[in-house]
């Protein structure tokens, strides 16, 4: 495996070796903010050879000499066509506009609206973040992560359970980035809202499979998320005014097409109604989230761009005084683009990211405070040769410090004037990432598309810390593993020892045979790696729930998938259908102890078990991309399960988010330009859970008896929202635009059950229910208010 | 405590934010095989003899006046104690109940066990064979004296099986020095209320585990969210005043009956496990359903049975809510 990365090398150089040959390169725009455009076509009409442009939205084509046709298309923007005379390398970038201004004789060429056939990439769904404003969502508010919720291979523990799941993975298992800042929690509110402010996003991508070299240390997914870039042409201000949020985003050059700025903020105001609440304590209470986003874009010039980008999130709840928590991300990123020649180009990324929570009472003489936060530094180094119309090459390097603090609490009692304060943490565990990785995008011959690629990642846990030995080198008795273990020495490690290191190669492999114009089959292979474990023991994981990186008693989670699908498209592209499967295998999964004390706990390894876990399904999805009508249809088959020696004495069992059936409609439908109407319908399989076999009775408590760990399942899930999205006034014809967005969430009022769960009655011991509890158990409906100026 | 206070919070949180349904519904559940559940304490039933070890001179958590302290300890002394035995009689302290499991919709009062050979065994030697009570079936009585620091564990012969507890030391518990309502607000309430607080104190070395037992006007307080247990990681060898180990309010007027058990780790998770899985349900952030262990064995079958035997000292005190609230208000 260690010479993977030279074989690699060779066989890129043999595919690589060229004569004289001439390079067009630039940047594909969006012509009316001056926006990078991600992913957009690079096309050799003479070759049927093309190019996208990367997540910069830049592009390199390297050619024999000679006159070509190229031409640069979106989807749902005009095409641009420019025949060149290439004789030496050159600059070329290009600005398109949107296709509703097209002129007549202009035509969008359809060739690359069929991206899902012809590209390599398997199991990745691309936002559209038009499409995803029209879904009905949740009062009102455009949504990332409940829109993902509605593709196929994407499960959620249930309503109001923070995160997604994505092909058997558990929430910590998707890397969510934003503008290549890791996300740590990409809820508000315990799931109800994403942190994704819609209004500030330019592009959203998520990775289920087939996952590029690029990307590491998640097993499960990569949610790749981009800010825009800021109007490069002109101010721009919009936002929305909703019954419960209001957001506002401003956006403008600073320098015409040369530096310009973007602010975006968003805040919910439940609260606000809470002084007309009959009780006292939650009149004085305060409820909610906020996000702020920030980026600079410096086109300093041809070779050298800067982006500084920022977020800022945060949920906050005090019940006055009696309970407070808040919890949030921050991250920034300083990324440099940097063109070392019209083939190589660089991004030069320092990422900061911190995620802070927190629990306390603060209220008549007692405070406490309970926090904890995982920080990172990173420093990345990302390069894309593109080689020729053939081969684009990317490799890099990626550093990261972790600092994880599992826990920290401070409680001060007030008596008689004095105060007495007792103090109790976890050591804080600093840790260290490194990857390295190269890949190949090749095609052979005009139907065959191959990626191939090889990240080699490496973790330290590092001190200054103390390590607890125990008895056999074991946290956990195997003979009796609810048994408490207790340490039997220590050692100490000072500031940078290594206490324990891993590394291991993370082999990716992806290809696309296309069989004809409209059909192609594909498949993929992927190895992922992860080094830091989310640590809960709830039924859905909490924003409170603490992270620990591998060390001594936790090793390094592994996972690996293969894919294989088939992708026909039918009607001139207008419709998309595929079908695919996917086998994956987990190992080293961290579960724990039942009645597990995980919090401000020096020995959490005794506490742990580690398991294994395997998750296989089907996925059909149909899209209909253009028209009147737009929309998709998915359904999907899966099982996930775990298997860990010491829980339901070592049987598989069936993880809290599997789902065998799940079926998402989204049909969006324009009655006329200014008028649409759309709609979604959920159906899913109930989640697994464990039912009681039995009761006793034990000092006036009636008890349920469980054995067989999630055995049954609640009924299904499902669920009809509707929406309407009238445009007032036309932002390409006023200055100030106007829409109303409105609709209904649960249009049935269907009471989803979250769970099921068993209780003896409080008048009477003897007597046990069974009860039901469901999330949301009526209509919500919703009214927002957009606008747009510019 | 904190994992209360986490789930506590979170539960109040969604209650805040969201227009969440809890209905009862009907649901097919496969019949149950019954299994025998142990319910056993073995004490000294010396509730008021203070510990000879008592010594409170060093270092003080929660300062407290000396007279205010001396006025707890008066309102001991007046403690009429004759009541309290009769109180402790309606508890099974010194008795072992047998019953077993049933289906989980039942919905009757837990089937006796009769007719069983209860066993005690005190350093692996049998001490005494339990004599069932034959006012109240399935109660098997204790004529036995334990010892401290003796290991005594059951052996049974019931249901056709051979059934073994794991063993148990005796421990001595340290005296309930004062039990004390205390008009103030604490963490968990808003309002202002009398709460309970009690002293005692916290004999060095930790490992202890302590679990706290409540009669108010003599009704014992069996909700499982008030279930109170205790280990001395935070608290050794500490003396403790008006510590609040009820957590909820008292009415004006009210009596209340304390009882302070020190018993060790396993009783600690499976009272834990107790509470956990009847009184924190029902949310998103439960923790998940799992089998209550405790420390029954059918050696017959190699299976586990279910409920606790647990041998360890108890100590008691009772404690008088004033009939008004004080002129001073809170934070007294």
């Amino acid at each position: 495996m260690k010479h993977l990365f030279g074989i690699l090398l060779v066989l890129m150089a043999f595919t690589t070796m060229s004569q004289n040959k001439a390079t067009i390169s630039g940047y594909v725009k969006d012509g009316d903010s001056g926006e990078g455009m991600i992913s957009a076509t690079v096309l050799v009409k003479e070759l049927t050879q093309g190019v996208s442009t990367n997540e910069y939205g830049f592009y390199s084509l390297t050619l024999e000499p000679g006159t070509y046709t190229i031409e640069w298309s979106f989807v749902g923007f005009n095409t641009v066509s420019e025949t060149i005379d290439l004789k030496s390398s050159i600059t070329r970038s290009v600005e398109l506009s949107f296709s509703d201004q097209m002129l007549n004789e202009v035509v969008i060429t359809g060739e690359r609206e069929d991206e899902a056939l012809t590209s390599v990439e398997m199991s990745v769904e691309k936002l559209d973040m038009a499409q995803v404003k029209k879904i009905p969502q949740l009062l009102g508010e455009a949504d990332i992560i409940r829109s993902i919720q509605l593709l196929p291979g994407v499960t959620t523990v249930g309503e109001g359970a923070t995160g997604f799941n994505v092909r058997g993975g558990n929430i910590d298992q998707n890397l969510i980035l934003l503008d290549e800042s890791p996300v740590f929690s990409s809820s508000h509110l315990f799931g109800f809202f994403s942190v994704f402010n819609a209004d500030a996003i330019k592009d959203a991508k998520l990775y289920k499979g087939g996952i590029p070299a690029k990307f590491g240390g998640r097993l499960s997914s990569v949610l790749d998320i981009r800010q825009k870039d800021g109007n490069m042409k002109q101010l721009e201000v919009t936002g929305g005014v909703g019954l419960l949020f209001s957001r506002l985003t401003i956006e403008a050059p600073i320098i015409k097409d040369k530096v310009s700025f973007i602010v975006s903020g968003r805040r919910s105001y439940f609260d606000l109604f809470f002084p007309l609440a009959p009780n006292e304590t939650i009149k004085d209470s305060k409820l909610f989230f906020y996000d702020l986003n920030g980026k600079i874009n410096w086109n300093i010039n041809e070779k050298n761009r800067l982006y500084l980008s920022a977020y800022n999130g945060n949920d906050v709840f005090d019940l006055n005084g009696l309970f407070n928590t808040r919890w949030g991300n921050q991250t920034a990123s300083l990324r440099w683009n940097h063109l070392f020649s019209d083939k190589l180009f660089s991004n030069f990324t320092a990422v900061f990211s911190d995620y802070k929570y927190n629990l306390g009472a603060d209220n008549n003489g007692f405070a406490f405070d309970w926090q904890a936060s995982i920080r990172n530094y990173s420093g990345k180094a990302d390069f894309t040769y593109f080689l020729n119309p053939k081969n684009k090459i990317e490799f890099g390097w990626h550093n990261t410090y972790y600092q994880f603090a599992p826990g920290a609490a401070e409680a001060n009692f007030e008596v008689n004037d004095q105060v007495d304060t007792f103090r109790f943490a976890v050591d804080e565990i600093p840790a260290f990432e490194t990857a390295l990785y190269l890949s190949n995008e090749q095609k052979i011959g005009t139907r065959l598309t191959l990626a191939y690629g090889l990240r080699w990642s490496g973790f330290a846990q590092i001190g200054p810390g103390t390590v607890y030995e125990y008895p056999n080198d074991q946290p956990v008795d195997p003979d009796n593993p609810t048994k408490a273990v207790s340490p039997s020495d220590s050692t100490v490690y000072g500031s940078g020892d290594i206490v324990r290191s891993f590394q291991g190669p993370e082999p990716r492999f992806s290809a696309n045979f296309q069989i004809d114009e409209v059909s192609s089959v594909k498949a993929s292979y992927n190895r992922m790696r992860q080094y830091i474990h989310l640590i809960s023991n709830t039924t859905a994981a909490t924003p409170v729930d603490i992270y620990m990186p591998s060390g001594r008693y936790i090793q390094p989670a592994l996972a690996d998938q293969v894919g294989l699908g088939y992708f026909r498209n039918f009607f001139n592209n207008s419709y998309e259908s595929s079908v695919e499967v996917y086998y994956k295998k987990f190992q080293n999964l961290v579960d724990y102890k039942d009645e597990a004390e995980l919090l401000l706990n020096n020995t959490l390894e005794t506490e742990l078990f580690t398991g294994n876990g395997q998750a296989y399904g089907l996925e059909v999805q149909l899209k209909k991309k253009r028209g009147d009508l737009t929309g998709w249809v998915s359904y999907t088959l899966s099982r996930v399960e775990r298997e860990v020696a010491q829980i339901n004495g070592g049987d598989p069992y069936p993880a809290n988010w599997d789902k065998t059936h799940d079926i998402s409609l989204v049909l969006s439908y324009d009655i006329t330009k200014r008028f649409n109407v759309s709609t979604n319908f959920a159906y899913m399989t109930g989640r697994p859970i464990t039912y009681p076999d039995g009761r006793f009775q034990w000092g006036g408590i009636t008890a349920p008896l469980y054995t067989n760990r999630n055995g049954a399942r609640t009924p299904a899930y499902h669920r009809l929202d509707i929406s309407g999205y009238w445009n007032l006034r036309d932002p390409e014809t006023h200055k100030l635009g106007l829409d109303l967005a409105f609709g209904a969430y649960n249009l049935y009022a269907r009471k989803n059950p979250y769970s099921i769960y068993f209780q003896s009655s409080d008048a009477n011991p003897d007597v046990t229910q069974a009860y039901q509890l469901s999330i949301y158990a009526t209509v919500i409906p919703y009214v927002t208010l957009n606008f747009k100026f510019k | 405590m904190l994992h209360t206070l986490k789930y506590t919070f979170l539960l109040a949180f969604i209650a805040v934010i969201v227009s969440s349904c809890q209905e009862v519904i009907e649901l097919d559940l496969p019949p149950n095989e019954p299994e025998l559940v142990i319910e056993g304490y073995l004490t000294d039933l010396d509730f008021f003899i203070p510990d000879q070890d008592l010594n409170c001179s060093g270092i003080i958590t929660i300062p407290k006046s000396e007279i205010e302290f001396a006025a707890s300890l008066a309102a001991a002394a007046q403690f009429p104690i004759d009541s309290i035995e009769s109180v402790a009689d309606y508890f099974p302290f010194n008795k072992v109940k047998l019953s077993t499991t049933s289906d989980y919709f039942s919905n009757a009062p837990a089937p006796a066990v009769s007719g069983a050979v209860v066993k005690l065994i005190k350093n692996n030697e049998l001490v005494e064979t339990l004599i069932e009570d034959q006012s109240i079936p399935g109660t098997y009585r204790f004529t036995h004296d334990p010892e401290v620091g003796a290991s005594y564990h059951l052996e049974i012969d019931a249901l056709g099986n051979f059934y073994e507890t794991e063993p148990q030391v005796y421990n001595a518990v340290p005296p309930l020095l004062g039990v004390n309502a205390i008009y103030n607000s604490n963490f968990l309430q808003d309002s202002c209320a009398y709460y309970l607080g009690i002293d005692t104190y916290e004999k060095p070395g930790v490992g202890d585990h302590y679990r706290w037992m409540f009669y108010i006007n003599n009704k014992y307080v069996s909700n499982p969210f008030f279930i109170s247990i205790f280990d001395d990681a935070q608290i050794d060898g500490l003396c403790l005043f008006d510590f609040d180990v009820y957590g909820n309010e008292l009415d004006l007027g009210d009596t209340i009956v304390v009882f302070q058990m020190r018993t060790n780790e396993g009783y600690s998770s499976f009272i834990n496990s107790l509470r956990n899985q009847t009184a924190f349900v029902g949310s998103p952030f439960d923790t998940p359903p799992a089998p209550i262990r405790g420390n029954l064995n059918n050696v017959t079958t190699g299976e586990k049975a279910f409920g606790y035997f647990v041998a360890g000292g108890i100590s008691a005190n009772v404690g008088f809510v004033p009939n008004e609230i004080p002129e001073e208000g809170c934070g007294i």
